[in-house]
C-alpha cells in the first residue's frame, strides 16, 4: 500500500501481518473491507 | 528496490528491468493484463506512485497492468529477496512459538544471552535486519528443531 509514492505497508493477507512498514487501525480497517469485496 | 529503467523487448516477450545494479527480466507470461498480436505495448514507465517500486504498461486497447518489484525478484529468484522471506517466516514461527511456550520470557533471553530490546527486536516480523542465525538460535531455544531442505531448482 502506498501514499503519494511512498511504501505505508506490505500487508501479508495470509497471515493478516504487515511484512514491511506499519498498518495504521485506518489501513486494517481498509484491508479488511477490500477483502470483505473480494478485492484482494 | 527502487526500479531504474524499464522497457519491453518484444522479440524476447520479457521487460527489462534496470533495479538498482540488476539487470531483471520479467516475461510477458506472467502478466495478468497480457500484450497481444493484436493489443500490443505502446507505453512502459516507472511508476511514480508506487515510489518507483514497480512499472505500468498501457496496450493499444488502453487496457494497463502493474508490476511490483518483488514479483520481478520472486521471479528472478533474487538471493536478497529469498533471504528476506526466509527471515519472515522464521519469525512468524518464533511468534507462534513463543506464545505457545510455557518458558518465561526472561528465560528466554536468559537462554539467549541477550537483552529484552534485542528479543523484541527478533520478534518483530518487519525487521529484515536481524540474520537468519539469531533466528535460528532463537527457534532453538524454544524448542524447535529447523531443517533446511536444498535441492535443484525445478525448471
Amino acid at each position: 500500500m502506498y501514499q503519494e509514492g511512498r511504501l505505508i505497508v506490505k500487508w501479508d493477507l495470509e497471515n493478516k501481518k504487515a511484512m514491511k512498514g506499519k498498518a495504521s487501525s485506518k489501513i486494517r480497517e481498509l484491508i479488511r473491507q477490500l477483502e470483505a469485496e473480494g478485492q484482494l | 528496490m527502487k526500479i531504474r529503467a524499464v522497457r519491453a523487448n518484444n522479440r524476447r516477450k520479457a521487460f527489462e528491468v534496470t533495479a538498482g545494479k540488476k539487470r531483471l527480466a520479467f516475461p510477458f507470461t506472467r502478466l495478468e493484463v497480457s500484450p497481444s498480436a493484436d493489443d500490443a505495448i505502446t507505453k512502459v514507465f516507472v511508476d511514480q506512485e508506487l515510489g518507483s517500486e514497480g512499472f505500468t504498461y498501457v496496450l493499444q486497447s488502453g487496457r494497463e497492468g502493474t508490476v511490483h518489484i518483488e514479483e520481478i525478484l520472486e521471479y528472478n529468484q533474487d538471493p536478497d529477496y529469498l533471504r528476506d522471506l526466509l527471515l519472515y517466516r522464521l519469525t512468524l514461527e518464533a511468534q507462534k512459538r513463543i506464545t505457545a511456550t510455557s518458558l518465561a520470557k526472561r528465560e528466554i533471553i536468559r537462554r539467549l544471552g541477550t537483552s529484552p530490546a534485542q528479543l523484541y527486536r527478533l520478534l518483530d516480523q518487519t525487521n529484515y535486519r536481524k540474520s537468519v542465525d539469531q533466528m535460528l538460535r532463537l527457534l532453538q531455544v524454544l524448542d524447535c528443531d529447523v531443517e533446511f531442505v536444498v535441492r535443484a531448482k525445478s525448471a
